[in-house]
């Protein structure tokens, strides 16, 4: 829904008294989002004060829909600040609101960032080794966040062992839907026997849905990463794992790297950035899990409808990509 | 076995979208409802067919009786275990292929054109 006049003018008032300056609001308009956040475009013009001139902001919120969510807008914001500090190409969050007199829940603003993210439509344009270089230099930047974090308390403990925590995470999101799915259980089952040690170097900071769809891009370049709602303690391959798994490949399956370039160009700019070789014969494991893990969230979707919490196409339609990862899961493991 | 919501289920949320987004229906909401009426199209020319093929595949695999979502209860059950039967993967293949032609199509032949 779009923001009310009221609300309008209670953000500028709250935002005056951060900026120490008037605030107009010179326009506002809906963007297009998920069912769990709300985005708004906001115009500002700020008189003076810390921040003087105009802005092009996104206003973040948590929609009237919202279902409880791993991260609300406020971890949203503190992950975004992590991430900035680290050299993470993100949109630049700027103030984060946690008063809900001002729209009744906590809201963060952030600049606006030009750029397309759109999978099927980033495919059709060549294939880019510089360009999948620089996502792998940047993801390679998140990983040098490490526990423990003050700012980041809020996502908790790091797994001692992400890869079995991960598999007993899986487990128990199966049990709680209605029908059983043994080919889900016969990748879980692969992975809880070939899971590798805990890495070297301890849990770092992963996106856990670093993949093409959630890069924005901008002239050929990497411009943000979006969409941190799943962000935690985990092991780094799994972030490279989802990010060369075929699945996030939108058909154009030559190209590893997210459909986008060749994988090795994507690990070397991880590696020049990270100073530390990837070990390549763990990359396999991370993309069962990444299909493992992708069938398990499809397969709660399509539960959100099914159960009529939610009665949704689009939801429905998500059964139905199941079977592709399912497939896929078989084939790359295979008999035991 | 098939994923729900399938046929009528899927049919009667399609119908609904539609009704709901009336002839502006965008391209992306559009093509969700064609995507839709394809599947159920799929699964209804074929009938319960596959069901029955997988329902006996896994009566022979777990030497056991019972409906369809029971025995596929049990076989997941065993694969938890580590007790898979032998045979078990082949059968996974088989189930899986058969519900993708009715899912996706063209997924099975792009797979057999790509390295």
């Amino acid at each position: 829904m779009t923001l009310t006049g009221d609300q309008l003018a209670r953000v500028a008032r709250w935002l005056s008294g951060q900026a120490g300056a008037p605030v107009t609001i010179l326009e506002s308009s809906r963007l297009s989002g998920g069912a769990i956040q709300e985005n708004h475009r906001l115009l500002i013009d700020v008189a003076g004060g810390d921040w003087p001139g105009r802005h092009d902001l996104v206003l973040r919120r948590d929609a009237a829909s919202a279902v409880a969510t791993s991260h609300g807008r406020p971890e949203e914001f503190r992950l975004l600040k992590a991430a900035q500090r680290a050299g993470v190409a993100v949109p630049t969050p700027c103030v984060l609101c946690e008063d809900p007199g001002v729209l009744g829940g906590p809201f963060f603003l952030m600049h606006r960032v030009a750029g397309e993210a759109k999978g099927h439509v980033l495919v059709k344009h060549p294939p880019d080794a510089a360009l999948v270089a620089e996502i792998g230099a940047n993801l390679a930047r998140l990983h040098t966040i490490r526990p423990p974090r003050d700012d980041l308390a809020f996502l908790g403990d790091p797994p001692a062992d992400p890869a079995r925590a991960a598999v007993a995470r899986y487990r128990a999101d199966l049990d709680a839907l209605p029908d059983a799915h043994p080919a889900v259980e016969w990748g879980l089952a692969w992975l809880d026997r070939h899971a590798p040690p805990p890495p070297a170097g301890g849990a770092v900071l992963c996106h856990r849905d670093y993949r093409t769809g959630n890069l924005m891009i901008a002239d050929g370049k990497l411009a943000v990463t979006l969409d941190w709602e799943f962000a935690g303690w985990s092991d780094p391959d799994e972030d490279i794992g989802w990010f060369l798994a075929k699945c996030w490949r939108f058909g154009r399956w030559e190209e590893e790297a997210g459909g986008l370039g060749p994988a090795a160009s994507f690990i070397r700019g991880y590696e020049q950035a990270a100073g530390r070789a990837v070990d390549r014969a763990r990359l396999p494991y991370w993309q069962v899990m990444a299909h493992v893990r992708w069938a398990v969230i499809a397969l709660q979707q399509a539960e959100r409808h099914n159960s009529g919490e939610e009665p949704s196409l689009e939801l429905a339609l998500t059964a139905h990509v199941v079977p592709d990862l399912e497939l896929e899961i078989l084939e790359m493991t295979g008999e035991p | 076995m098939r994923k729900r919501p399938s046929g009528p289920a899927l049919l009667a949320i399609a119908a609904a979208t539609e009704a709901q987004a009336g002839p502006g229906a965008s391209g992306y909401v559009a093509a969700m409802i064609r995507n839709a009426r394809a599947i159920a199209g799929r699964q209804e020319a074929v009938g319960d067919a596959p069901e029955v093929t997988e329902r006996a595949s896994l009566r022979a695999l777990l030497n056991a009786e019972g409906g369809l979502a029971d025995l596929n209860r049990r076989l997941a059950a065993a694969i938890r275990a580590g007790k898979a039967p032998p045979g078990t993967h082949a059968h996974l293949l088989a189930a899986v292929r058969a519900e993708l032609t009715e899912s996706n199509p063209k997924s099975l032949e792009r797979r057999a054109s790509r390295p």
